[in-house]
């Protein structure tokens, strides 16, 4: 199955925005990008968490264990944004998908 | 009275040469290799993306091409910025643990660091308050925005301050994503945000401003600014950053 393109620009609460760009297979992620004006520091610790993405089932329960593992795991801290948001950006992708 | 480093060194025309000094000094000061610094910059027509940002979905291209605008990735997060020469960039590296700022609250950085830029603003006459997250804002529209990060052994901001900008071309060059511009319930960047020279109905040059900061700063926290110069060491790290990163499109533009 060639894997669908999601997109989503998401306003986070605390006032950043998230720009997520995913590819899905099977209902799972393919591939992740996110961007936007937030701020993470590390600031290198984002090509992990888009990593640990891939091949993660496009379902609430799942996409928070692994971003609040991601943000355990690597002691990350944002700022404008919270670990949640990084699920909702994610989440409004594939409902904005399911309601194209 | 502790004394910081003033440096006012810039590449006017070099965005890149630019944001590798930028890099270069916090790196420096974390090594012990340099005091604590401030720097004033400025930049000819350039948006500087935060470093989580893409570029194709920030940047209009075709408006870059028309206006002469280059496109720079900053080592910080945040939004883009358009830079020219009426915008004043300033930057403020202090070695992790200093007493003045937390060295693990990013939002407390923003808001001890920016209180020398509104000090100084407010000197000038300008009626400047932080508004969080990292914005300096006059009467709800910004004059200032900041980002920063704590790495390399040191905690850095630095902002950029709407001196005199061409506030038209800063509209054409941004794509600004509805989504924030519906949040703020305002049509456009340019209703948005204000210059000094706006606030103050006079012209104003980003010198005057940068002598404000200066004052600004050395009463906010209580030092002296000296001025000087990069160290060898600087200067070498940034040749390198200018090399291998901020001249090459795969950092600037390939997110």
């Amino acid at each position: 199955m060639t894997p669908g393109s999601l997109s989503a620009d998401y306003k986070a609460p605390g006032g950043k925005l998230l720009r997520v760009r995913l590819r899905e297979a099977d209902g799972r992620i393919a591939s992740a990008k996110i961007s936007g004006d937030f701020f993470l520091i590390p600031e290198d610790s984002l090509p992990k968490l888009e990593m640990m993405l891939e091949d993660v089932p496009l379902r609430e329960k799942e996409l928070k264990l692994l971003v609040d593992r991601f943000f355990r795991g690597t002691g990350a801290q944002g700022l404008g944004v919270v670990p949640d948001d990084f699920v909702k950006a994610i989440l409004a992708a594939k409902s904005l998908e399911a309601g194209s | 009275m502790e004394t910081w480093r003033l440096v006012d060194v810039e590449y006017r025309d070099d965005p890149y040469r630019n944001m590798s000094v930028e890099e270069a000094i916090p790196r420096a000061v974390g090594e012990g290799e340099a005091p604590n610094t401030v720097r004033f910059w400025h930049n000819s027509n350039t948006i500087v993306l935060g470093c989580f940002q893409s570029a194709p979905l920030e940047v209009n291209f075709d408006a870059c091409k028309e206006t002469g605008t280059t496109v720079v990735r900053r080592f910080t997060g945040g939004g883009a910025v358009y830079h020219d020469a009426g915008n004043l960039n300033y930057a403020i590296s202090l070695k992790r643990g200093h007493p003045l700022v937390p060295d693990t609250d990013l939002q407390l950085v923003f808001r001890r660091l920016s209180e020398g830029a509104v000090e100084g603003l407010r000197g000038l006459g300008v009626n400047a308050d932080f508004q969080p997250i990292n914005d300096i804002q006059v009467d709800g529209k910004k004059v200032s925005g900041a980002a920063g990060s704590i790495r390399w052994g040191t905690v850095f901001h630095h902002g950029c301050i709407l001196v005199a900008s061409d506030l038209a071309i800063l509209g054409r060059v941004l794509n600004v994503p509805q989504v924030k511009l519906a949040d703020r319930h305002v049509a456009s960047v340019q209703k948005r945000v204000t210059t000094v020279r706006d606030e103050l109905g006079k012209d104003v040059t980003t010198k005057d401003v940068r002598d404000g900061i200066v004052r600004g700063i050395e009463l906010s926290y209580n030092v002296r600014l000296e001025e000087g110069s990069l160290t060898k060491r600087e200067l070498s790290t940034a040749k390198e950053l200018y090399d291998t990163k901020y001249s090459k499109s795969a950092w600037n533009l390939e997110k």
